[in-house]
């Protein structure tokens, strides 16, 4: 990792001459990349959110802490493998329960304090554990799973008390009693809300009370530190800087997505790997469940896969249980109906139908590997295509034996050596002479990128095409993309 | 500051001799090799062959020869006179995070504050990305931990290149974390298309508690102290009228209490690339000319370039009414005396096409046969003395639309249509009207707008305002429809806009007391007693659902509106 030394001299600018070896003839890296980690999360793609907790007993979205620990009263033992089992019908490879929101309710016996389900309303409160109910059933059903764990707490008489022992004594402690539920946890998320006009119950001494900087405050350097040592696959969100927050709660990502950066669209030009997580609610309240309320449609459901998925941002998509502990019956219905669409529409990939697909350069093959076109379509992830050092356009070329009912274009990048290409395009035609120009945006690809070719992420309609040409117009260094689908 | 030359002028200070003896310790000047416990380099990259052992790091750190111990002409002292540095081979085949490692003899405990790194560096000319600072630590009651995790990354803006630079770096941590090791990263940039490596040097690094530089580069310098009183009653620039193809033209009243008047915080003149602008200079007296100077590579410096009497394309000295004996486009003129009728004109110029949106300084300069930005210095022909003026203002350059977006937390700020702010563009200078949009259960306290340029950056570059962020609350909006319009003058670049959103508290729309039992957090089901202004509401403790009647209240001197 370092090579250190204790002293030696050298004649000022003097360059010592070295070449690495390439004999796989491997593209340079596109600075940032994505850690091994990150890359392993960024493929979960598609999880859930789910809000339970003491809000889901008081109708409220933020409790102050205050509520007095026998209101968590469900009238079941919550089941995190029903929520589990419902979302994976929709296509998710995984999931995350907050285990406890600002108000300071803790769905686990924790031995930082009373304030728990240890103390709860019934029996069936008492026998909750969500992170261990929740990882033993995300590892029966193989999916991915990880927790929320709200760094503010509302309850804690010592939250930005002035001194470190809410950090040393309750969180870092919570954070490590929750690492041990599974070394296997793909991402904690910890919420970015700190205070400020929110009054609180603090230990009872009631008011406001802000700290001045969440990292030097909870300490994420070291904690992100410490959570890796146990669960070493396991991104920190938000505030430990591994993920980012994509800017918005309604459920959609830029057009242009940069995996560096912040907000929407990202930064090409940020230092740091950082891809985008967009969470969106599913239902028509809160991210708590509320009485009343619906899950949107699956066609809007999937508006808002096309629009994050589909837009190299990971979507994480909010079903909330209701006091019973389970999913409404109303929510495993439209998630069934969502994956039964996203099968529909993105499950069968037309390439395989193609006669030919042709790229216009293809990079000079290494000792052992090539950077053949075929390996976009090979279902490899690993094996890419990808042009020559000092090229940054390329075209490649599909085509049919007889036309096809197109509907969406979809595109990864190898993310492994950075992200790279800035503009594309895509043409359809029936005659191979006659071009037609999807006008949708198609600035970055990423990880993934779906392009609807009715240019629309609300309707399904298809175009008839034998020939779909995509062309890329500009890139960082020489393009790299591991998959092209048709669908 | 009387500097009486155009070039940089190095200002010293001299905070160390007061720094305690915790902060001398962490001084490490690389002359002596006790002064740290090893050098090596380092790579945040997980993959990188530095890391694997691939590359071999010793071969990339050196103490060496100081490649630049130039004394300053005017000032007599050298920016860094020391004799040995150290020298970090960039390899092309490290990351955007590859460094010298400099491991501390004693680690560095922060405690609660803030302290500064200072980094003395110098880059070749040519290596233009941010400089990086990143420490490696551990928390001290942590058994096993290793010191080298990652504590902080901290990045400056790009150094000057092929002179010194002292690098200030804040950096915070936890109060339980020591710090290690000090990795400067030279080169904050993907290598990926580099074909050969660059050395760049490292010195005198410390860690005290001034933000200042400790010699710093004096931006845009005069050639005369900037608080120089007008020596000349006769003479006086007053007025300065901007106009450019599609603008407003704009009218600068110049103040004349003093020479040298800095509006760039209060004037800015728009154009887009490929457009001309012209300025004219009111001005009482005689003999006089008027200079026009853009910094088109935002240095900090205007540099003129003429070639045959005219402005070459890079010039930063863009427009003349009179310079030996030609005008900026060439024209011969009988002799410098461009007043006419009490107006300087200066030739029009033209925003170079091409010309990347932004902020750029401008100087309005009225002197005598002189391209020196500083004013004349010639003995014989001062500025001051002959009655001259300078004046910064900034120049926006900018395109047709600009970029809007927004981000929040439990609502949506969007379009007055409903729709996302990013879906499009909008249109530059023009009012634009947003919309709040609240989760269910939450409402909203207000907005930040940030507008603006380099938002990602510092906000000022040399010493330029590059974007500004104003609070709109939650009473500047209409509270039947929750729309704001934003102001013209916000639409300046790009628009970012985050919103703020707070649980719906039964009615009580925005309320901040600093006593809990004044307080209208009336949504949570424990009981409390509610009181404005010290009168209750209730005789006995409520809880949800007090009937409070509409109306805006004063509580605890803070305003609240319940609706």
């Amino acid at each position: 990792m370092v090579a250190m030394m204790a002293l030696c001299t050298a004649v000022t600018g003097q360059i010592y001459e070295e070449t690495l070896p390439n004999p796989e003839n491997e593209p340079a890296p596109v600075h940032p990349v994505p850690s091994h980690r990150q890359l392993l999360w960024q493929e979960t793609e598609f999880y859930a959110f789910f809000h339970f907790g003491m809000n889901t007993f008081t109708n409220a979205e933020w409790g102050d802490g205050s509520e007095a620990e026998s209101r968590f009263a469900p009238t079941k033992v919550p089941n995190p493998r029903q929520w589990l089992t419902a979302v994976k019908a929709a296509g998710m490879k995984g999931g995350i329960a907050v285990v406890k929101h600002h108000d300071g309710f803790c769905l686990w016996p924790t031995a930082t304090t009373t304030h728990s389900i240890v103390n709860a309303g019934n029996e069936n409160g008492r026998q909750t554990n969500i992170p261990k109910d929740f990882s033993e059933a995300a590892r029966d059903l193989g999916m991915k799973y990880g927790f929320y764990v709200s760094p503010w707490d509302l309850n804690s008489g010592y939250w930005g008390d002035g001194t470190s022992n809410y950090v040393n004594k309750v969180f870092l402690p919570q954070c490590l009693e929750l690492a041990k539920y599974g070394s296997d946890q793909f991402e904690m998320w910890f919420d970015g809300a700190t205070g400020g006009d929110h009054a609180g119950y603090y230990g009872g001494n009631r008011g406001t009370r802000t700290i001045a900087d969440a990292s030097t405050y909870y300490d994420i350097p070291n904690l992100r530190d410490t959570v890796h040592a146990i669960a070493p696959n396991c991104v920190i969100w938000g505030v430990g800087d591994e993920a980012r927050w994509i800017g918005n709660e309604a459920g959609w990502a830029g057009e242009t997505n940069w995996s560096m950066g912040w907000g929407e669209s990202g930064n090409e030009h940020n230092w740091k790997w950082r891809a985008g997580e967009s969470d969106a609610k599913a239902t028509n309240k809160g991210w708590f469940w509320h009485s009343g309320e619906s899950p949107k449609s699956a066609s809007e459901l999937f508006k808002i896969y096309l629009e994050t998925v589909g837009r190299n941002a990971t979507l994480i998509l909010n079903f909330p249980p209701d006091q019973s502990g389970e999913l409404p019956q109303a929510d495993v219905t439209v998630l069934e109906q969502l994956g039964t669409m996203i099968q529909q529409r993105l499950g069968t990939d037309l390439i395989a139908n193609a006669t030919s697909v042709t790229a216009s350069t293809t990079r000079e093959a290494g000792a052992t590997r090539t950077y053949d076109v075929s390996n976009l379509t090979d279902g490899d992830k690993e094996t890419y295509w990808a042009t020559n050092d000092g090229e940054h356009t390329a075209t490649i070329n599909v085509e049919w034996s007889e036309a096809q009912t197109l509907h969406y274009v979809m595109l990864m990048e190898y993310i492994r050596l950075g992200q790279r290409i800035r503009k594309f395009s895509i043409e359809t035609s029936l005659d191979g002479s006659s071009w037609t120009k999807c006008a949708t945006t198609t600035t970055t690809v990423g990880y993934k990128r779906i392009v609807p070719l009715n240019n629309s992420t609300s309707t399904y309609s298809g175009i008839q095409a034998r020939y779909l040409r995509i062309t890329i117009e500009d890139s960082r260094s020489c393009p790299t993309l591991h998959t092209l689908s048709v669908f | 500051m009387k500097t009486n030359h155009r070039f940089f002028t190095f200002l010293f200070s001299f905070l160390c001799l007061l720094l305690p003896s915790l902060v001398a310790a962490q001084h490490i000047t690389f002359e002596t090799p006790d002064e740290y416990k090893s050098i090596g380099v380092y790579d945040a990259w997980e993959q990188s062959p530095f890391r694997t052992g691939a590359l071999d790091g010793s071969h990339y750190v050196a103490l060496t020869e100081n490649p630049d111990t130039e004394i300053n002409e005017l000032t007599g002292t050298a920016p860094n006179p020391s004799a040995t540095v150290l020298s970090i081979q960039r390899s092309r085949y490290g990351s955007n995070t590859f460094g010298a490692r400099i491991d501390l003899n004693e680690p560095l405990s922060l405690g609660t504050a803030k302290k500064y790194v200072h980094v003395l560096l110098y880059k070749p000319v040519g290596e233009e990305a941010p400089a990086m600072l990143i420490g490696l630590g551990k928390r001290h009651d942590w058994e096993g931990q290793k010191p080298e995790t990652q504590q902080f990354w901290v990045d400056a803006s790009v150094p000057a290149q092929g002179q010194w630079n002292d690098l200030v770096f804040p950096i915070t941590t936890n109060e339980a974390v020591d710090i290690y090791s000090f990795v400067i990263v030279p080169d904050l940039a993907s290598p990926h298309l580099r074909t050969t490596d660059f050395v760049a040097y490292i010195d005198d690094i410390e860690v005290n508690d001034s933000p200042k530089p400790r010699f710093q580069l004096v931006n845009y310098p005069l050639n005369f102290d900037a608080d120089q009183a007008p020596t000349r009653t006769d003479r006086a620039l007053t007025k300065l009228t901007f106009t450019s193809t599609g603008e407003i033209a704009k009218n600068v009243t110049i103040p004349t209490t003093t020479v040298y008047n800095n509006l760039t915080e209060k004037t800015t003149v728009n154009a887009k690339a490929g457009s001309t602008v012209t300025v004219k200079m009111t001005y009482k007296g005689a003999w006089m000319s008027g200079y026009v100077y853009v910094d088109w590579n935002n240095d900090g410096q205007f540099t003129p370039a003429i070639t045959n009497h005219q402005p070459t394309e890079d010039s930063e000295l863009v427009s003349y009414s009179y310079l030996g004996g030609y005008d900026s486009k060439g024209v011969s003129q009988t002799n410098g005396n461009s007043v006419v009728n009490g107006v300087i004109s200066c030739p029009a110029f033209t925003i170079p096409e091409g010309t990347q949106p932004g902020i750029y300084r401008m100087r309005l300069k009225v002197d005598w046969d002189c391209d020196d930005a500083g004013g004349n210095s010639n003995p014989n022909n001062l500025l001051t003395a002959n009655g001259g003026a300078v004046v910064d203002v900034l120049l926006n350059v900018h395109e047709e639309n600009v970029a809007i977006s927004a981000n929040q937390l439990n609502g949506d700020v969007l379009r007055s249509d409903g729709t996302a702010l990013s879906d499009a563009p909008i249109p530059f200078g023009k009012s634009f009207k947003i919309k709040m949009e609240p989760a269910p259960g939450f409402t909203y306290t207000g907005v930040v707008i940030t507008h603006g340029y380099n938002l990602d950056g510092p906000e000022y570059v040399r010493d330029n305002h590059q974007y500004r962020a104003i609070t709109i609350p939650a009473t500047s909006f209409n509270e039947t429809t929750n729309e704001y319009t934003i102001p013209a003058a916000y639409i300046d670049g790009e628009v970012r806009i985050e919103g703020f959103f707070t649980p719906d508290m039964d009615g009580v729309r925005a309320v901040q007391t600093d006593q809990s039992n004044h307080s209208a957090q009336v949504a949570q089901d424990f009981p409390r007693h509610f009181t404005v202004d010290g009168r209750p509401i209730s005789p006995q403790p409520v809880c949800r659902g007090v009937n409070i009647c509409r109306g805006v209240y004063i509580s605890n001197g803070r305003k609240i509106l319940v609706k």
